[in-house]
Protein backbone atom coordinates (compact mmCIF):
# COMPACT_ATOMS: atom_id res chain seq x y z
CA UNK A 1 0.00 0.00 0.00
CA UNK A 2 1.42 3.39 -0.93
CA UNK A 3 0.93 6.66 0.91
CA UNK A 4 -1.73 8.03 -1.42
CA UNK A 5 -3.78 4.89 -1.12
CA UNK A 6 -3.44 4.80 2.66
CA UNK A 7 -4.55 8.44 3.01
CA UNK A 8 -7.57 7.87 0.77
CA UNK A 9 -8.58 4.75 2.69
CA UNK A 10 -8.20 6.40 6.08
CA UNK A 11 -9.81 9.78 5.40
CA UNK A 12 -13.51 8.76 5.46
CA UNK A 13 -13.04 6.55 8.49
CA UNK A 14 -11.19 9.27 10.37
CA UNK A 15 -13.86 11.88 9.63
CA UNK A 16 -16.62 9.43 10.63
CA UNK A 17 -14.79 8.57 13.84
CA UNK A 18 -14.33 12.28 14.58
CA UNK A 19 -18.05 12.98 14.07
CA UNK A 20 -18.99 10.04 16.29
CA UNK A 21 -16.65 11.24 19.02
CA UNK A 22 -17.26 14.98 18.90
CA UNK A 23 -20.64 15.33 17.17
CA UNK A 24 -19.22 18.03 14.91
CA UNK A 25 -18.29 17.62 11.28
CA UNK A 26 -16.03 20.68 11.32
CA UNK A 27 -14.04 19.42 14.30
CA UNK A 28 -13.94 15.93 12.79
CA UNK A 29 -12.48 17.37 9.59
CA UNK A 30 -9.80 19.22 11.55
CA UNK A 31 -8.90 16.08 13.46
CA UNK A 32 -8.72 13.98 10.28
CA UNK A 33 -6.59 16.64 8.61
CA UNK A 34 -4.10 16.76 11.49
CA UNK A 35 -3.89 12.99 11.73
CA UNK A 36 -3.28 12.52 8.03
CA UNK A 37 -0.64 15.25 7.96
CA UNK A 38 1.15 13.49 10.82
CA UNK A 39 0.91 10.21 8.92
CA UNK A 40 2.25 11.76 5.72
CA UNK A 41 5.23 13.31 7.54
CA UNK A 42 5.98 10.09 9.39
CA UNK A 43 5.75 8.10 6.15
CA UNK A 44 8.10 10.43 4.27
CA UNK A 45 10.63 10.72 7.09
CA UNK A 46 10.80 7.18 8.43
CA UNK A 47 8.78 5.08 6.01
CA UNK A 48 5.33 3.58 6.58
CA UNK A 49 4.36 2.70 10.14
CA UNK A 50 3.84 -0.96 10.94
CA UNK A 51 0.11 -0.38 10.97
CA UNK A 52 -1.00 2.93 9.38
CA UNK A 53 -4.51 2.39 10.77
CA UNK A 54 -3.30 1.97 14.36
CA UNK A 55 -0.92 4.91 13.96
CA UNK A 56 -3.69 7.18 12.64
CA UNK A 57 -6.37 6.21 15.11
CA UNK A 58 -4.02 6.48 18.08
CA UNK A 59 -3.51 10.14 17.15
CA UNK A 60 -7.19 10.66 16.31
CA UNK A 61 -8.21 9.26 19.68
CA UNK A 62 -5.86 11.62 21.55
CA UNK A 63 -6.99 14.59 19.50
CA UNK A 64 -10.65 13.80 20.06
CA UNK A 65 -10.09 13.46 23.82
CA UNK A 66 -8.28 16.79 23.91
CA UNK A 67 -10.97 18.49 21.83
CA UNK A 68 -13.76 17.21 24.06
CA UNK A 69 -11.93 18.34 27.18
CA UNK A 70 -11.33 21.78 25.68
CA UNK A 71 -14.93 22.03 24.49
CA UNK A 72 -16.25 21.25 27.95
CA UNK A 73 -14.59 24.48 29.08
CA UNK A 74 -15.72 26.51 26.08
CA UNK A 75 -19.40 25.50 25.87
CA UNK A 76 -20.86 28.87 26.95
CA UNK A 77 -18.79 30.69 24.34
CA UNK A 78 -19.85 28.21 21.66
CA UNK A 79 -23.51 28.68 22.55
CA UNK A 80 -23.21 32.46 22.18
CA UNK A 81 -21.32 31.98 18.94
CA UNK A 82 -24.05 29.79 17.44
CA UNK A 83 -26.86 32.00 18.69
CA UNK A 84 -25.27 34.97 16.95
CA UNK A 85 -25.62 33.26 13.58
CA UNK A 86 -28.80 33.66 11.57
CA UNK A 87 -28.60 30.80 9.11
CA UNK A 88 -27.61 27.22 9.79
CA UNK A 89 -24.29 26.25 8.29
CA UNK A 90 -23.64 23.13 6.25
CA UNK A 91 -22.23 21.50 9.36
CA UNK A 92 -25.34 22.32 11.36
CA UNK A 93 -27.58 20.94 8.64
CA UNK A 94 -25.51 17.77 8.61
CA UNK A 95 -25.57 17.47 12.36
CA UNK A 96 -29.30 17.95 12.63
CA UNK A 97 -30.07 14.89 10.57
CA UNK A 98 -32.34 12.94 12.84
CA UNK A 99 -30.61 9.61 12.45
CA UNK A 100 -27.29 11.15 13.32
CA UNK A 101 -28.77 12.88 16.34
CA UNK A 102 -30.41 9.72 17.62
CA UNK A 103 -27.29 7.66 17.15
CA UNK A 104 -25.11 10.25 18.82
CA UNK A 105 -27.52 10.35 21.70
CA UNK A 106 -27.50 6.55 22.00
CA UNK A 107 -23.70 6.49 21.83
CA UNK A 108 -23.41 9.09 24.57
CA UNK A 109 -25.56 6.96 26.81
CA UNK A 110 -22.95 4.20 26.62
CA UNK A 111 -20.12 3.73 29.05
CA UNK A 112 -17.15 5.79 27.82
CA UNK A 113 -14.83 2.79 27.38
CA UNK A 114 -17.51 0.69 25.72
CA UNK A 115 -18.26 3.51 23.30
CA UNK A 116 -14.58 3.99 22.47
CA UNK A 117 -14.07 0.28 21.80
CA UNK A 118 -17.19 0.12 19.64
CA UNK A 119 -16.20 3.14 17.53
CA UNK A 120 -12.67 1.84 17.00
CA UNK A 121 -14.11 -1.51 15.93
CA UNK A 122 -17.15 -0.48 13.89
CA UNK A 123 -16.08 2.79 12.32
CA UNK A 124 -12.28 2.68 12.40
CA UNK A 125 -12.41 -1.04 11.58
CA UNK A 126 -9.35 -1.81 13.66
CA UNK A 127 -8.65 -5.41 14.66
CA UNK A 128 -9.38 -6.30 18.29
CA UNK A 129 -5.67 -6.68 19.01
CA UNK A 130 -4.91 -3.11 17.93
CA UNK A 131 -7.86 -1.72 19.86
CA UNK A 132 -6.63 -3.54 22.95
CA UNK A 133 -3.17 -2.08 22.45
CA UNK A 134 -4.55 1.45 21.95
CA UNK A 135 -6.83 1.27 24.96
CA UNK A 136 -4.32 -0.49 27.19
CA UNK A 137 -6.64 -3.42 27.75
CA UNK A 138 -6.83 -7.11 26.94
CA UNK A 139 -8.34 -8.48 23.74
CA UNK A 140 -10.98 -10.38 25.72
CA UNK A 141 -12.01 -7.23 27.57
CA UNK A 142 -12.29 -5.30 24.32
CA UNK A 143 -14.42 -8.02 22.75
CA UNK A 144 -16.65 -7.86 25.78
CA UNK A 145 -16.92 -4.06 25.62
CA UNK A 146 -17.75 -4.04 21.92
CA UNK A 147 -20.34 -6.75 22.33
CA UNK A 148 -21.97 -4.95 25.28
CA UNK A 149 -22.02 -1.65 23.42
CA UNK A 150 -23.65 -3.23 20.38
CA UNK A 151 -26.31 -4.85 22.53
CA UNK A 152 -27.11 -1.60 24.25
CA UNK A 153 -27.32 0.27 20.99
CA UNK A 154 -29.76 -2.33 19.68
CA UNK A 155 -31.83 -2.03 22.85
CA UNK A 156 -31.92 1.74 22.65
CA UNK A 157 -32.99 1.47 19.04
CA UNK A 158 -35.97 -0.66 20.06
CA UNK A 159 -37.12 1.75 22.73
CA UNK A 160 -40.23 3.63 21.62
CA UNK A 161 -39.73 7.04 23.14
CA UNK A 162 -36.66 9.14 23.89
CA UNK A 163 -34.18 6.29 24.30
CA UNK A 164 -33.05 7.46 27.72
CA UNK A 165 -33.84 4.28 29.60
CA UNK A 166 -31.00 3.51 31.97
CA UNK A 167 -29.59 0.02 32.14
CA UNK A 168 -27.12 -1.41 34.51
CA UNK A 169 -24.61 -4.10 33.68
CA UNK B 1 -22.51 -14.05 23.00
CA UNK B 2 -22.26 -11.77 20.02
CA UNK B 3 -25.01 -12.41 17.49
CA UNK B 4 -23.59 -12.09 13.97
CA UNK B 5 -26.62 -10.45 12.36
CA UNK B 6 -26.89 -7.97 15.20
CA UNK B 7 -23.20 -7.20 14.88
CA UNK B 8 -23.44 -6.60 11.16
CA UNK B 9 -26.59 -4.53 11.49
CA UNK B 10 -25.16 -2.25 14.19
CA UNK B 11 -21.85 -1.78 12.40
CA UNK B 12 -23.54 -1.02 9.09
CA UNK B 13 -25.87 1.45 10.75
CA UNK B 14 -23.04 3.25 12.52
CA UNK B 15 -21.00 3.48 9.33
CA UNK B 16 -23.95 4.75 7.35
CA UNK B 17 -24.90 7.28 10.00
CA UNK B 18 -21.44 8.76 10.33
CA UNK B 19 -20.41 8.47 6.68
CA UNK B 20 -19.03 11.93 5.87
CA UNK B 21 -19.94 13.90 2.73
CA UNK B 22 -17.69 13.18 -0.24
CA UNK B 23 -16.57 16.80 -0.60
CA UNK B 24 -15.29 16.81 2.99
CA UNK B 25 -13.32 13.61 2.42
CA UNK B 26 -11.90 14.95 -0.86
CA UNK B 27 -10.83 18.16 0.84
CA UNK B 28 -9.14 16.30 3.70
CA UNK B 29 -7.27 14.02 1.31
CA UNK B 30 -6.20 16.85 -0.98
CA UNK B 31 -4.97 19.07 1.83
CA UNK B 32 -3.16 16.24 3.59
CA UNK B 33 -1.26 15.24 0.48
CA UNK B 34 -0.60 18.88 -0.49
CA UNK B 35 0.53 19.67 3.05
CA UNK B 36 3.76 17.80 2.42
CA UNK B 37 4.87 20.39 -0.15
CA UNK B 38 4.09 23.21 2.24
CA UNK B 39 6.08 21.43 4.89
CA UNK B 40 9.07 21.04 2.60
CA UNK B 41 8.96 24.72 1.66
CA UNK B 42 8.75 25.75 5.27
CA UNK B 43 11.69 23.46 6.13
CA UNK B 44 13.71 25.06 3.36
CA UNK B 45 12.88 28.54 4.67
CA UNK B 46 13.97 27.56 8.18
CA UNK B 47 17.24 26.08 6.93
CA UNK B 48 17.92 29.18 4.85
CA UNK B 49 17.16 31.48 7.80
CA UNK B 50 19.41 29.46 10.12
CA UNK B 51 22.26 29.60 7.58
CA UNK B 52 21.85 33.37 7.18
CA UNK B 53 21.93 33.91 10.95
CA UNK B 54 25.01 31.70 11.29
CA UNK B 55 26.78 33.67 8.55
CA UNK B 56 25.88 36.95 10.22
CA UNK B 57 27.19 35.80 13.60
CA UNK B 58 30.40 34.50 11.99
CA UNK B 59 31.00 37.76 10.15
CA UNK B 60 30.47 39.88 13.26
CA UNK B 61 32.76 37.63 15.32
CA UNK B 62 35.55 37.76 12.72
CA UNK B 63 35.32 41.54 12.44
CA UNK B 64 35.47 41.97 16.21
CA UNK B 65 38.48 39.66 16.42
CA UNK B 66 40.24 41.57 13.66
CA UNK B 67 39.65 44.86 15.42
CA UNK B 68 40.99 43.39 18.66
CA UNK B 69 44.23 42.34 16.94
CA UNK B 70 44.76 45.78 15.44
CA UNK B 71 44.52 47.54 18.81
CA UNK B 72 47.99 48.69 19.97
CA UNK B 73 48.94 46.87 23.11
CA UNK B 74 52.56 47.73 23.91
CA UNK B 75 52.92 50.91 21.94
CA UNK B 76 51.35 52.91 24.76
CA UNK B 77 54.35 52.14 27.01
CA UNK B 78 57.85 53.44 26.45
CA UNK B 79 60.75 51.79 28.24
CA UNK B 80 64.07 53.55 28.36
CA UNK B 81 67.17 52.08 29.99
CA UNK B 82 69.52 54.41 31.88
CA UNK B 83 72.41 52.50 33.42
CA UNK B 84 70.92 50.12 35.95
CA UNK B 85 67.68 52.06 35.95
CA UNK B 86 64.68 51.59 33.76
CA UNK B 87 62.22 54.37 33.03
CA UNK B 88 58.82 53.17 32.04
CA UNK B 89 56.50 55.81 30.67
CA UNK B 90 52.93 55.38 29.61
CA UNK B 91 51.33 57.52 26.96
CA UNK B 92 49.00 59.03 29.56
CA UNK B 93 52.06 60.58 31.27
CA UNK B 94 52.51 58.22 34.21
CA UNK B 95 56.11 57.20 34.78
CA UNK B 96 57.93 54.54 36.80
CA UNK B 97 61.61 54.35 37.64
CA UNK B 98 62.77 50.81 38.27
CA UNK B 99 66.14 49.95 39.74
CA UNK B 100 67.91 46.64 40.43
CA UNK B 101 66.34 44.57 43.15
CA UNK B 102 68.36 44.09 46.31
CA UNK B 103 68.19 41.06 48.55
CA UNK B 104 68.27 43.22 51.67
CA UNK B 105 67.39 46.82 52.00
CA UNK B 106 70.39 48.85 53.20
CA UNK B 107 70.98 52.54 53.24
CA UNK B 108 71.74 53.94 49.84
CA UNK B 109 70.22 51.01 47.93
CA UNK B 110 66.60 51.40 47.17
CA UNK B 111 63.97 51.15 44.53
CA UNK B 112 62.12 54.24 43.56
CA UNK B 113 58.61 53.79 42.24
CA UNK B 114 57.10 57.11 41.39
CA UNK B 115 53.74 57.61 39.89
CA UNK B 116 53.36 61.03 38.32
Amino acid sequence: MDLDEAVRALAPRLVAYGVARTGSLAIAEDIAQDVLLALVRRWQRLGPPRSPDAFAFAIARRRANRTLARRALMVPIDVIHWLARDEPTVEQAYETRSELRLTLSALRALNRRDREALLLRSIARLPYEEIASLCGSSVAAIRMRVSRARRRLTDSRQEPSDGRRERTA
Amino acid sequence: MDDESERLEIDARLRATFAPPDDVVDRVVRQSLAGTDRKRRSTFVWVFAAAAIAMLIGTVTLRQRGQGQRQPAASSITIVGDGSMLVVERNDGRRWLIGPRQDRLTQGNYVILISQ
